[in-house]
């Protein structure tokens, strides 16, 4: 199958990490070619032949050679625009990194490409006239749409991001759910892979322990939950160093906890690292004794960083709630949303006791090992397979829909009845597969 | 009793099908229906355009109609209760011809996934029919293997047997058929090569694409047969085709796996002996071998040669193809028989 695989491939993005890994197992069966979005600057490593398409525009026309057109898509303006651009126009199998999609959405807003009437309108369409309203509401007077991030939940506008899709893959059975309610087409949930690693040695047996964070640091982190809990247990802090490592991406944000840090005179415990090349992770993995990963309110379809902090072998303690909700309970500690008594009880169990900690280590590694780039290519291959076969049904239901939506009387309705029930022949087991 | 053929045309295209379609619908109305033909307007190209025409067939309402008689893909398809189908032929690039170069389907994922549509449509709809018969036994066989369905053929006579005459037997092959790859004209340009005789060969019929007419005048320049093969690259008046057969020497019509062939009965009617090939479908139907003409694989040495048995020995030319016209007539094709049968 000859496939075009649309990814952001430099920076600091997972997305890119991800493709790494999951083209180098595909091209192994496939002829896999990367469109990348950045016209200049440095790339993942070369596992397939590289088209920088913004620089190339015309490439564009080579699109209808390929079997499978696939387009990975997140919810940063800055990473993914130029493939969804492409995506518009190109139908192809779209992989949906994030299960919200509004700040990708409200950046068009900010750079004037969309109006915030355009923006309500597509939260109306998608949501209903009761969540555009909920939006406009809370949108901060002068600010951009996007800064309410307590309408995320009710209006994340993931639909816009696959409407004309040939087909959808998330990473996790809460978006697979959201997806299915939202848009008839054909839906993969694949495990997102782990990256390949050498085994880590075991952390040193002396204390203090230390709790890792991976990750950008933003609000929804919730660092300052741990800050919070390790102020108020002072024999805990005593015991514990806390290294959060991830790109600095909010600076109020990071103001507010560095002041918060200093007024518990937690200098000392708690570092915020800032952003670690994936090649000095493994230092970093390798010191750590338990994983922090509170991520809530969650944007992501799967968390990337929990399968490394799951694959390192030790012990990770997750909020309950978005994509960590899919995770089994017996492989991470989940704590309620907001919960710092539940947090302080937990943080003290695995401190206290290193057995527990190498137990569910094990476990998280044994989950993690099963989730392949090799797995994840397979799966992923079967699915365009599939969705090849029904795309020009899906197209055709476009364009019948399309047609017959521009008349609103009986005949129209009938017409309609009569080509859903034509085209599901068409498609065949194809559909009810999808 | 209200009866309406149902079609699928390429606007501006006229062939052997839309012939047949307006024959049929004159021996309908002399049989006393009213009758209509109702076409679909069709393209093969992109491939999804298909699939778009299957569903306009769907969606077509031919309740005005007591009968609908389908005869081409997606026509055929069309939903009524009282349906006999008269089938030319599948959609055969999503059967026999898919991925092939003069077929329209390519073997890519959106040309695999409309073949499967297309297969998947037939294997649905074609047995609402109340009955289904076909054009002839191969596409019967076709149909057979395919979709798994069985049909009765019904072989459509010439439309005016009388017109044909037979005269001397010259000292030409003629080959009158649409120019294109699946007629395999370029397979007797090459049979020319190896002809020790003086025989020449006359092709004549519009080409499919100007591209495969200058196959055709490319190779015979090639091969320096300028003097020896004649091509009039345009559809003749039936008058200059009834000459051109009845001064023949023999038909050659060698096509690949043709659904019925009209030439053959052609060649019939005017007393000419068919050369034809092992593999070429319909015309097999007629012509057996050293009886009604001769059958020889598709190898130009092997049709040169029976071109060069027949230039040398006229007798049995004029035997074989008295012997062709008798066998016409023995078949006794005859419209009221197709026109009874279909409103039945």
């Amino acid at each position: 199958m000859r496939i075009a695989w649309f990814t952001t491939y430099g920076g600091r993005s997972a997305i890119a990490d991800y493709s790494r890994h999951v083209v180098e197992a595909l091209a192994t069966e496939h002829d896999v070619e990367l469109w990348v979005p950045e016209a200049r600057g440095p790339l993942r490593a070369p596992v397939a032949p590289i088209v920088r398409f913004t620089r190339n525009p015309l490439a564009l026309a080579r699109l209808h050679r390929a079997d499978a057109i696939v387009y990975n898509v997140g919810n940063d303006i800055a990473s993914h625009r130029a493939v969804l651009a492409v995506a518009g126009a190109r139908p192809g199998v779209v992989v949906l990194h994030d299960a919200v999609m509004r700040h990708y959405y409200g950046g068009l807003v900010a750079d004037r490409t969309w109006s915030p009437e355009r923006y309500l309108r597509a939260v109306s369409l998608h949501h209903g006239p009761a969540a555009a309203e909920a939006v406009a509401a809370a949108r901060i007077p002068g600010g951009d749409l996007w800064s309410a991030a307590d309408t995320w939940e009710q209006a994340p506008l993931f639909a816009e991001a696959i409407a004309g899709a040939a087909g959808v893959v998330v990473h996790g059975a809460a978006l697979e759910a959201r997806v299915r309610a939202a848009w008839a087409g054909p839906v993969a949930r694949l495990d997102l892979p782990a990256h390949p690693r050498a085994p880590l040695p075991p952390p040193p047996a002396d204390e203090p322990v230390v709790l890792a964070g991976l990750g950008g640091v933003t609000a929804n982190r919730r660092i300052e939950d741990v800050v919070g809990v390790l102020a108020a247990r002072p024999d805990l802090a005593r015991r514990v160093r806390y290294v959060v490592a991830g790109t600095l991406a909010d600076d109020r944000y990071t103001r507010a906890l560095r002041e918060e840090i200093g007024r518990a005179g937690l200098g000392d415990v708690v570092r915020l690292a800032g952003y670690v090349p994936e090649a000095e992770l493994d230092e970093l993995l390798a010191s750590a004794h338990v994983f922090v990963n509170l991520r809530h309110p969650s944007t992501e379809g799967a968390s990337a960083s929990l399968l490394a902090q799951a694959q390192s072998g030790r012990p990770v303690i997750v909020t309950d709630g978005g994509s960590f909700a899919d995770v089994p309970d017996d492989v991470v500690l989940k704590v309620p949303p907001g919960d710092l008594d539940a947090l302080a009880g937990a943080l003290e169990r695995l401190v206290a006791d290193p057995g527990e900690r190498a137990g569910l280590g094990a476990a998280g590694r044994r989950w993690a090992a099963a989730r392949t780039p090799r797995a994840y290519a397979d799966g992923i291959a079967a699915f365009l397979t599939r969705t090849a076969e029904l795309a020009p049904l899906l197209a055709l239901c476009d364009r019948v829909g399309r047609t017959l939506a521009q008349d609103d009387d009986e005949d129209a309705e009938r017409s309609l009845a009569a080509a859903a029930a034509a085209i599901a022949t068409l498609a065949g087991s194809v559909c009810s597969r999808g | 009793m209200r009866v309406a053929i149902a079609t699928a045309q390429v606007p501006f295209v006229r062939g052997g099908a839309e012939i047949l379609t307006e024959r049929l619908l004159g021996a309908l109305r002399e049989h006393g229906a009213e009758a209509e033909i109702v076409a679909l307007p069709f393209r093969w190209h992109p491939p999804q355009k298909l699939l778009d025409h299957v569903l306009a067939a769907r969606l077509w309402r031919l309740d005005e109609a007591d009968r609908v008689i389908g005869m081409k893909f997606p026509a055929y398809l069309v939903p009524h209760p009282d349906k006999v189908l008269w089938l030319m032929h599948q959609h055969r690039s999503a059967y026999d011809l898919f991925g092939d170069r003069a077929g329209g389907l390519p073997d890519t994922a959106d040309g695999r996934a409309v073949r499967d549509a297309v297969r998947r449509a037939d294997d649905a709809w074609l047995p609402e029919a109340r009955r289904i018969h076909t054009l002839s036994p191969v596409v019967s066989e076709r149909l057979r293997r395919d979709n798994g369905l069985a049909s009765t053929p019904l072989l459509p006579p010439l439309a005016d047997a009388a017109v044909f005459r037979a005269g001397p037997y010259g000292d030409y092959v003629f080959a009158p058929s649409r120019l294109s790859a699946t007629k395999r004209q370029g397979l007797l340009v090459e049979a020319m090569r190896h002809v020790r005789s003086g025989a020449r060969l006359v092709l004549a019929g519009a080409a499919a694409t100007p591209a495969e007419l200058e196959t055709l005048r490319a190779a015979v320049r090639r091969h320096g047969l300028g003097d020896r093969v004649t091509i009039l690259g345009h559809w003749i008046p039936e008058r200059e085709k009834v000459e051109l057969l009845a001064g023949a020497l023999a038909v050659a019509f060698v096509p690949r796996d043709e659904d019925y062939g009209y030439v053959t009965l052609e060649a019939a009617a005017s007393a000419r002996a068919t050369i034809t090939c092992t593999d070429s479908g319909g015309p097999t139907l007629f012509v057996r071998d050293g009886e009604t003409g001769l059958v020889r694989p598709p190898e130009p040495r092997a049709l040169a040669e029976a071109i060069d048995t027949l230039m040398a020995d006229r007798a049995t030319a004029a035997r074989l193809g008295v012997n062709a016209r008798d066998h016409l007539a023995a078949l006794d094709l005859r419209w009221e028989h197709i026109v009874e049968e279909l409103l039945r």
